[in-house]
């Protein structure tokens, strides 16, 4: 069992890409979800007024001199929130899709388990959520194929909202895919002894701005992300980044 | 080239290889010598795997040129022309994709750089196991077999090498920005430096004061 995560340090982290019209309203809400945990702003080398709105809204911020996408500006705010001293990390993207009001959600699910990752899901509870004919299929489909690998119930394999504990911070700090990291992150961190779960929750439409994976980008993306599993399988695991031996440097 | 005048050239050069054997001594024995430092490097376990292959792959093709064996040779001519281009292309897809596999799982090749070269891999056996799909270049272009293998080869080795060409330029750019930001970086810290400097030069000559006023006045 987890300890109570509000007597703890959490960090809330936001990866932002030119997200000046959704920011600010995204930090209104964060502070009526969850006022006493701060906030930091990853911008990924955006060309707007994101770092502006959000330094001004009361944010932390971690500018980025270019654009890494989204696993590597992820990442950055990994290694800011371990090397702050941080418990837990719940990251909330930016385009409005992550409900800030769900985050509670989040962090009774991980008080409750012993799992180092929280995700939450938009397919495991009521199917309110639309999306593309084609996306759904690629994403079910993903999703399949990676219950198999990790030996655990996965629905969402492209979710980035979740929760994690210090341990799984350390790992995802120092051991993080490129580009669209979610999937290939799950069978990761199951190859080196850490546990997910995930948990119901709703997402909104994108508010502003435009995904990052267009409709027949999708084909591509299952693509790579099922060749990259294949071979992330023959890798082997990295004892020094396995959980048993990390939990004593943290 | 005629096939016919192909089998009669190589018939002609194995004849005369068959003579010369002193150099025929030299090369087996150059591929004796690298099939056994291949041997010693595998129980040394110093070398990757791939580049022990290619190795092994080279000593025994250099011990296959010196001995030259007659059924061998018999073997080769009597295949036919299509056969021998297609089972020497489909091998060399193989490799490609084998070492392709081998970078990736090793991480010395990101997923996205070898996407393209499994791509043209792939299309390379694709033809090698469809003759028939190179038919446009044989209709258009009047082209053999192996030289349209050889272009559908070259114009997806040019996608990869423009799409390195991309990728380098978009690391470039990157790459200023980064400096840019590490330098702006430096000149904030120094300046930092320097208010913390001017600080403590400012706290230690009002200290050294006092003290040179406290021992003028005794003295």
């Amino acid at each position: 069992m987890s300890s109570s995560v509000s007597k703890s340090k959490v960090l809330i982290a936001v990866p932002a890409y030119n997200e000046a019209e959704s920011i600010s309203a995204l930090f209104d809400e964060i502070a009526i979800a969850c006022p006493d945990f701060p906030v930091l702003i990853i911008d990924d080398g955006s060309v707007d007024a994101t770092v502006e709105i959000a330094t001004k809204a009361g944010a932390k911020t971690l500018s980025l001199p270019c654009n890494l996408g989204v696993g590597g500006a992820v990442q950055a705010g990994f290694q800011y929130a371990f090397d702050h001293g941080y418990d837990y990390l719940i990251r909330c993207d930016a385009d409005g899709q992550h409900p800030p009001s769900e985050i509670p959600k989040l962090i009774e699910a991980i008080e409750k388990t012993d799992a180092d990752l929280i995700i939450g899901s938009r397919f495991l509870g009521e199917k309110s959520y639309t999306s593309t004919m084609v996306r759904y299929c690629g994403i079910t489909g993903l999703a399949l194929f990676l219950s198999m690998i990790c030996r655990r119930r996965v629905t969402d394999p492209t979710s980035g909202f979740q929760i994690m504990n210090r341990a799984m911070l350390y790992f995802f700090a120092n051991n993080y895919p490129t580009d669209y990291p979610e999937p290939e992150a799950l069978a990761l961190l199951r190859r080196h002894g850490y546990d997910f779960q995930e948990v119901a929750v709703q997402f909104r439409e994108r508010s502003a701005g435009m995904s990052s994976i267009r409709s027949w980008g999708t084909l591509y993306y299952v693509l790579k992300v099922f060749f990259a599993l294949l071979v992330g399988r023959a890798r082997p695991a990295n004892p020094v980044f396995a959980k048993k031996n990390v939990l004593e440097r943290i | 080239m005629n096939p016919n005048d192909l089998t009669e050239v190589t018939l002609k050069y194995a004849m005369g290889w068959n003579e010369a054997i002193f150099q025929r001594c030299i090369i087996g024995a150059i591929g004796i010598l690298v099939l056994l430092l291949v041997v010693r490097a595998f129980f040394r376990k110093n070398t990757g795997l791939v580049a022990l292959l290619l190795w092994t792959l080279l000593g025994s093709v250099l011990l296959l040129f010196a001995s030259v064996p007659e059924s061998l040779v018999k073997l080769i001519i009597s295949t036919e022309y299509m056969l021998r281009v297609r089972v020497a292309m489909g091998v060399v897809s193989a490799i490609v994709l084998l070492i392709t596999f081998e970078s990736v799982r090793r991480t010395r090749l990101q997923e996205r750089y070898a996407l393209l070269w499994v791509a043209t891999a792939l299309v390379i056996l694709a033809c090698v196991f469809f003759p028939n799909a190179v038919a446009l270049f044989r209709a258009v272009m009047g082209m053999e077999y192996g030289t349209a293998l050889a272009t559908v080869a070259l114009i997806f080795l040019a996608m990869v090498a423009f799409h390195f060409s991309i990728s380098f330029s978009t690391m470039q750019s990157k790459q200023s920005k980064i400096a840019q930001r590490l330098a702006t970086l430096e000149a904030r810290l120094k300046e930092m430096e320097q208010t913390v400097q001017n600080g403590f030069k400012t706290d230690s000559d009002a200290a050294s004061k006092s003290v040179s006023d406290t021992n003028s006045e005794r003295s």
